[in-house]
């Protein structure tokens, strides 16, 4: 019986909840923000070939930039290096095109890398958008600072996880 | 307000937990007459202004036609449009279609005379949408060129269910307001890789197997005994 029982609650208080649950959610209204998609980056360790060089020069002055463009991606950057510290990282973006060129200059002396990868794009969400995935398939460069490049992990991320070991030659230096 | 909703939802699950335990038979309800005759028509206020409460622009509009048919039992069919759109910096997306649901809804609160017509009730739905998609641009900002693209448009379907808690009070005569708490259950909709489906007409968004609604509706019952009509042409 008492599984119908409603007829407790007064019909007034049935009428005032009925009026007042509009207002409560319209009160509920919020403002749209709308995020950025993420980015991938490729995650590039500059490391010293022989670390057991003098320490002073560890601390390596970075210049990037992409071919053919006049702004750079990094311009001379020490601020990430201590002198304690053997390597330091940098976040690199990739072209969509099967190519991406950088120059990368180091304490002075350029070198020339060239990363070929695969592109897929990614969907984020549709409050953020779309963004590119890549799978590096192969890296050329010249060898003026760069002793090697290692590839960790092909696959460039918007987790920016460790890609690729740039090995710096310092025997210009001695 | 806030005790009096949750004693709304409570008090039948209390009321059975107590009744079990008493193993007693439950009388008959002594409002087994048919109180509304007719079809009631209603429109759902909340539909166009959704825009308030959801990410985006999401706006509607959304009929139901309902009818006791025996006491205390009322079918139902619902059926609308939804459109929902999002046009940021870098996504301009647009969903859009039609929907409709059709199911039934058991009035818990007994009626003190047979003018009485308000009602609490608990229902379910199915609810069925065809629709379309489209992102028609997307861009992604780099330190080389954009990324600027599109996709076409990609026909969508899907369904559900629903299980509705509500009310209708009649506030004049032959016409009443009622809100609804919703809770929705996707059962299959048509995914697409690229772009996946993001969102649902009726149902919301596609990647959530479980939705929250609500809605706040006006009704007219029409006043002609459709049931009556039907007996005489027997």
């Amino acid at each position: 019986m008492k599984w119908f029982n409603f007829t407790a609650i007064e019909k007034f208080e049935m009428k005032q909840v009925l009026l007042s649950v509009f207002f409560a959610f319209v009160l509920v209204a919020c403002d749209d923000v709308f995020d950025a998609p993420p980015k991938a980056f490729l995650n590039a360790t500059l490391k010293y070939t022989d670390n057991e060089k003098d320490k002073s020069i560890k601390q390596i002055g970075v210049s990037v930039f992409g071919e053919g463009r006049t702004d750079a991606w990094i311009f001379q950057d020490t601020l990430a290096v201590s002198s304690s510290d053997s390597t330091r990282s940098v976040l690199i973006p990739l072209n969509d095109t099967p190519t991406t060129d950088y120059v990368f200059t180091l304490n002075g002396i350029a070198d020339t890398v060239s990363i070929s990868a695969d592109s897929k794009l990614i969907y984020e969400s549709m409050e953020t958008g779309f963004y590119t995935e890549f799978k590096i398939t192969g890296i050329e460069y010249t060898r003026h600072r760069i002793d090697n490049i290692e590839v960790l992990d092909s696959a460039v991320t918007k987790e920016w996880n460790e890609n690729i070991i740039i090995n710096i030659n310092t025997l210009t230096y001695n | 307000m806030r005790i009096l909703l949750s004693i709304l939802i409570l008090l039948p699950i209390i009321s059975f937990s107590q009744e079990e335990k008493g193993l007693q038979k439950r009388p008959p309800r002594p409002d087994n007459y048919i109180r509304m005759k007719g079809l009631r028509v209603g429109y759902d206020l909340t539909r166009p202004f959704q825009y308030i409460w959801n990410i985006g622009d999401r706006y509607g509009s959304e009929l139901s036609f309902d009818m006791e048919v025996a006491p205390n039992i009322f079918p139902i069919f619902e059926t609308g449009w939804e459109t929902q759109k999002i046009n940021s910096d870098y996504v301009d997306y647009k969903s859009s279609g039609s929907y409709s649901r059709f199911g039934v809804d058991y009035n818990c609160l007994v009626a003190e005379n047979k003018k009485d017509k308000d009602i609490l009730y608990m229902g379910l739905r199915y609810g069925f949408t065809f629709g379309k998609q489209q992102v028609q641009s997307f861009t992604s900002t780099s330190y080389w060129e954009q990324t600027v693209g599109s996709f076409p448009s990609q026909n969508i379907n899907a369904h559900w269910a629903e299980m509705v808690l509500g009310t209708r009070i009649e506030v004049l005569r032959n016409i009443f307001l009622g809100w609804t708490i919703r809770g929705k259950i996707r059962i299959s909709y048509k995914d697409y890789d690229m772009p996946p489906v993001y969102f649902i007409p009726g149902y919301g968004k596609a990647s959530k197997g479980f939705n929250f609604d609500f809605s706040y509706s006006i009704f007219y019952n029409l006043p002609v005994d459709v049931l009556k009509i039907f007996r005489k042409g027997e």
